[in-house]
């Protein structure tokens, strides 16, 4: 099992629980594990930085230091100009602003190297995950990866409409989730080849599924909670901010836009027009509600005025307008169904534009806001125009919500560096996918192989075979073979196989062996003599009562040769241990078994039924290893974080087991 | 690279499915986007230039450029290879009168000098062969009739390439240059008349249009300022619903830049008329060089003035009313932050004053200050004494810093702040 690191915001972190769900993981994450609890059901979840020991931890903040020391040495020594020649601000200025933060700065990004590095010794990382591979982390994380081969993921935290400037104009990770293909485009600009990306929607929206279906209960729950009145209309803005990577950048565009805002709805419900606005701002910003009540007293506007922070997906559903400044809350209006307009600013425009015309979303200068809200609340026949245009452009900015975080784990598993891991899918979708035996490898061995153990299990010369799950025929055909006389008739349900099986066997009934009528097929009451069961018998709801139907068709001398799957298995027993219980594709917890044996269970299902077991042989689990000792041993054991005491060659030899052989005859 | 005959072929099938005429009729037929103002521009150019009555539209696809003429009176014959497009065009045309005949450009179905015009949009960009192309063309019109149809311009690219220092192909996408679907003629104003001279035909006009048209009419002096791109062509879209904008773009296209030279932007429309007169033509060739110097000396209002006309005078007081719309003013200075723009700066200020231009050219400023603390991100820790303090188990955990050091310069250097509070 490999292991996952996942830098995702919180709000990201179910694209890691569908990861998990597709290639069982051990996950690593940044910060509390607490979050991702749930998640061991897949794997261990753990703290990256807790595989640093403090002696690491302590060496590493000394190197960085002693490296920030060096380089501000450097930058104070006289002959240093560099390229703060070209910057307006004097060289002190530029020294004290590179030094000031310089070893802790540093010293995150080499504890987060060190943490990835034991990560992966550990465990092997298939794949990191991250939210922005320009940010500090996980641009480290992405140029980490590059680093040792580990295949990065980015995923996106806005629909990207505008453009990429400075610092977001770079492509660290190996592969990007968009929202849309709007969100593409810049990474397309760059060169980055379409095939590393995907517009796989945000999965942070994947509320909006849902949720504007209840727009009413929304609505009155938001109305109760605060004081809203029927006739009112319920405008949210939601505030900018300025994030100053850019020069091209206003920044007092919070204060500003916010401003222009409140003024057009002070003139509007001068106008008559009963407005309740919410101001939705941003969660980080601390201070806000004051900034915002002293604003709004300044601009005459001290009642009904709602400040929010969080809820944002309810607001915007709520909302008759949503109101912001080049933000994806339109896109949330969007996907909501409410109209949205876009305050314009000349700065929007420099960095964007963030929409064309044909958008669905309006755009208002500051002074025709007013109008702009208004035409939105009072003309009907714009706001259907409105969003009807936003819906049939909504696939540009995000693909539908709902799968979002689906999609996005998709791109980590195709990123994930094991190939094996590529073609798995879901455990159900194993289930509702018939066998294919040409195009799977493994499945090829299974069906196409002869089953040279059972053969050798014979220990007469056979006259009448049944081989029930025959397969593509090859136990038999070898069979025949060797014993030319041997008549064989296979039972197989998949038709594939079947059609396989018929050029080499006597008869091929293509029927499910529980509920088959064996004088109807034509056999006569003790003339089969030899019974395959290869890895069969958990396949059944009910294997009790097939051994007991086919009994009165067995000669006195008839062999029942059986192999089973051991769940008692000490590799089983480890993961169940650590919770796993995993159903795969094939092997001893192949998705589609239904019973589960241990020796003592298949002893009594031969025997309950009317059989008793001549011998017994097995294959072993080449992942359980092998202890030598004499037979009388007691041994104490130590494995898969498991301590077992006195435990016998007899017990170590049923835990290395993966499948009994059986050789049973009637009783 | 494409052969003549490949691109001939693909060009000539390329229309004939319906879904293509479908999406044809979407991106260029209706007044989407920037298409109003390449339609107004376009058509207005045909009716102003075409003489006569009697007129064939060559390539007549949906009906773009001679359905509004048939409208009012002109006795309208289109002709087109795709019969899927001319089904469109007469669905299209509904009670208006238009003849449609299916037949090649190069060999017209029609009587020679049986039209007072020919007018073909959009049409010869697309065929290597234009010079044949013009032959048939110029038959079909009677003695002092019209032909006039749209190019791409050559001199445009040539003229971009030498202010850039590089090779006119360079400016162009590999597609472009490979992909025969992507084959656009390019030709310039000494080739139309050298052609135009040998067919026995003089140049009336060479009209530079498509500035500000964005999408495929790309104006290479807009690289790489904010105008350029999928992003310019967003801004540009607006121009479908807003009046003041559309407006002034209108003004920009034929005001402004349909009275300079074919290098200004990346399609010109050619006026021939069927008469010989090549001092006509040396005179249409002459005013192109005239403004070629006019730019090459740096611009000013008065040297544009002297070969312009009194036109030019009104260019001020007009460009300041449409200023006044703050969009218009965004989108100028878009055009403005091409690199290209900054020797136009002087022109600028007689045009608008110093403190209007200031404030245009402003982008250009922030850029810079972006620029520079760019530079110093990439360099600073070069010119250390030494650069590999940041390496650390070989991964460069300087880059890393980057991302915050942007923000804290951007404080010092231009937001007047502390860093990064
Ligand atoms: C780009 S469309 C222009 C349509 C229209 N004139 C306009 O401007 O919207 C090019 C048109 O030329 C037509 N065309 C292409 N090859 C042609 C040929 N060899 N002879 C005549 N028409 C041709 C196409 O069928 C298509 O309708």
């Amino acid at each position: 099992m490999g292991a996952i690191v996942s830098l995702l915001w919180l709000k990201n972190r179910e694209v890691v629980r569908q990861y998990l769900a597709r290639v069982p993981s051990m996950l690593y994450v940044i910060g509390p594990t607490e979050p991702y609890r749930q998640y061991a059901a897949f794997g261990r979840v753990e703290s990256l930085h807790a595989l640093l020991s403090p002696q690491l931890q302590t060496s590493i903040a000394e190197d960085a230091a002693a490296r920030a020391a060096a380089v501000a040495s450097d930058l104070s020594a006289a002959g240093w100009t560099g390229a703060a020649a070209d910057l307006r601000s004097d060289r002190a200025t530029v020294t004290r602003t590179v030094t000031a933060r310089l070893e802790e700065r540093l010293r995150e990004s080499m504890l987060l190297i060190a943490a990835l590095d034991s990560a992966h010794e550990r465990d092997g990382i298939d794949v990191v995950a991250l939210n922005e591979d320009v940010m500090p982390a996980g641009k480290t994380a992405a140029l980490w990866g590059r680093a040792r081969g580990v295949p990065s993921v980015t995923i996106s935290h806005s629909a990207i409409l505008g453009r990429l400037y400075t610092v977001h104009r770079e492509f660290n990770a190996d592969r990007a989730v968009v929202f849309g293909r709007r969100g593409g485009l810049p990474y397309a600009e760059m060169g980055v080849d379409p095939a590393c990306l995907a517009a796989s929607g945000n999965p942070a929206w994947d509320a909006y599924a849902a949720l504007p279906s209840q727009r009413g209960t929304v609505r009155s729950e938001l109305a109760a909670r605060y004081g809203i009145g029927a006739n009112e209309f319920l405008v949210v803005f939601a505030t900018t901010w300025s994030a100053r990577f850019t020069a091209f950048c206003d920044a007092d565009a919070y204060a500003s836009t916010l401003r222009a805002v409140l003024r057009a709805v002070r003139d509007l419900r001068a106008r008559g027009v009963p407005i309740r606005l919410v101001v939705k701002d941003r969660p980080t910003e601390d201070g806000g509600a004051v900034v915002v009540a002293a604003l709004c007293k300044e601009e005459g506007l001290e009642t009904g005025v709602i400040y929010a922070r969080g809820e944002t997906e309810r607001f915007v559903v709520a909302a008759d307008t949503v109101v912001s400044v080049d933000s994806n809350i339109s896109v949330e209006a969007m996907l909501a169904g409410v109209p949205a307009i876009n305050l314009w600013t000349p700065m929007g425009w420099l960095n964007g534009p963030f929409f064309d015309a044909e958008d669905g979303v309006l755009e208002a200068a500051p002074e025709k806001l007013a109008a702009a809200i208004a035409m939105t609340l009072g003309d009907a026949n714009l706001r259907g125009l409105l969003t009807a245009t936003a819906a049939r452009r909504l696939p540009e900015f995000a693909a539908a919500p709902g799968t979002a975080a689906v999609r996005a784990a998709e791109l980590l598993v195709r990123s994930h560096a094991n190939a094996a891991a590529q073609s798995r899918g879901y455990v159900w979708e194993e289930l509702s996918r018939p066998r294919r035996i040409v195009d799977k490898g493994a499945q090829a061995t299974y069906f196409l192989n002869p089953r040279n153990e059972l053969l050798q299990m014979l220990a007469h010369e056979p006259r009448v075979v049944l081989d029930v799950g025959c397969g593509g025929g090859a136990t038999g055909a070898e069979l025949k073979r060797v014993y030319p006389k041997a008549v064989v008739h296979g039972v197989e349900l998949s038709g594939e196989a079947a059609a396989y099986a018929v050029a080499r066997l006597d008869r091929v009934l293509q029927e499910n062996v529980e509920t088959m009528d064996f004088a109807g097929a034509g056999f006569a009451p003790g003339s089969i003599d030899v019974v395959f069961f290869p890895d069969v018998l958990e396949h059944l709801y009910d294997p009790w009562n097939l051994l007991r139907r086919v009994k009165p068709f067995l000669a006195p001398d008839a062999q029942v040769l059986a192999s089973i799957p051991n769940v008692r298995n000490l590799w089983l027993l480890g993961e169940l241990f650590k919770g796993r219980w995993d159903y795969v594709e094939e092997g001893l917890l192949d998705v589609t078994h239904i019973r589960f044996f241990t020796r003592k269970s298949v002893e009594e299902l031969f025997v309950q039924t009317g059989y008793r077991i001549a011998r017994w042989g097995a294959n072993y689990d080449p992942r359980v290893p092998t202890v030598t000792a004499p037979t009388d041993a007691l041994l104490n054991v130590e494995i898969y974080g498991l301590t077992m005491k006195d435990v016998s060659m007899r017990d170590l030899e049923e835990f290395r087991t993966i499948q009994f052989l059986v050789d049973a005859a009637p009783a | 690279m494409a052969t003549d005959e490949n691109v001939i072929e693909f060009k000539t099938g390329a229309w004939k499915s319906s879904e293509m005429v479908a999406s044809y009729a979407s991106r260029m037929h209706e007044n989407r986007g920037t298409n109003r103002l390449k339609n107004r521009v376009e058509l207005a150019l045909c009716r102003d230039n075409l003489r006569g009555t009697r007129i064939v539209d060559v390539g007549v696809g949906t009906g773009r450029g001679s359905l509004s003429l048939a409208r009012d009176g002109f006795e309208v014959t289109g002709i087109d290879i795709s019969q899927a497009m001319l089904d469109h065009c007469r669905r299209e045309a509904g009670e208006i009168p238009i003849e449609l005949l299916l037949g090649d450009l190069t060999a017209l179905p029609v009587e020679s000098e049986s039209f007072d015009s020919l007018l073909s949009l959009n049409v010869v960009v697309h065929f290597p062969n234009w010079r044949e192309v013009l032959r048939d063309w110029a038959r079909v019109v009677r003695p002092g009739g019209r032909l006039v149809f749209d190019v791409h311009s050559f001199d445009h690219l040539a003229a971009v390439a030498r202010a850039r220092g590089c090779e006119p192909a360079d400016l162009l996408t590999q597609e472009q240059r490979e992909d025969p679907g992507a084959y656009m003629l390019r030709i310039g104003a000494r080739d139309v008349a050298e052609a135009a001279e040998s067919l026995g035909l003089c140049v009336r006009k060479l009209v530079p249009y498509a500035a500000v048209l964005g999408g495929g009419n790309a104006n290479y002096w807009l690289q790489d300022s904010r105008l350029w791109g999928y992003l310019g062509d967003r801004a540009l879209s607006w121009m479908a619903v807003d009046e003041q904008l559309f407006s002034f773009g209108s003004f920009v296209e034929e005001q402004m830049i349909a009275r300079l030279s074919t290098g200004a932007t990346g399609r010109f429309m050619v006026v021939l008329e069927k008469l010989n007169d090549p001092a006509q033509t040396r005179g249409v060739l002459a005013y192109q060089k005239a403004i070629g110097a006019a730019f090459a000396g740096g611009a000013r209002l008065e040297s544009l003035r002297a070969v312009v006309g009194p036109e030019a005078a009104a260019w001020p007081g007009a460009l300041t009313g449409h200023l006044g719309h703050a969009p218009n003013r965004t989108l100028l200075a878009m055009m403005l932050s091409s690199p290209a723009a900054l020797h136009l700066r002087p022109l600028v200020e007689d045009l608008l004053g110093a403190p209007a231009a200031a404030e245009l050219y402003e982008g250009n400023r922030l850029q810079r200050v972006d620029d520079r603390v760019a530079a110093f991100l990439q360099t600073w820790r070069t010119t250390l004494s030494h650069p590999d303090r940041f390496t650390f188990r070989g991964v460069d955990a300087g880059r890393a810093l980057e991302y915050d050091l942007m923000r804290d310069l951007l404080d010092i250097e231009h937001f007047k702040r502390e860093p990064g509070v």
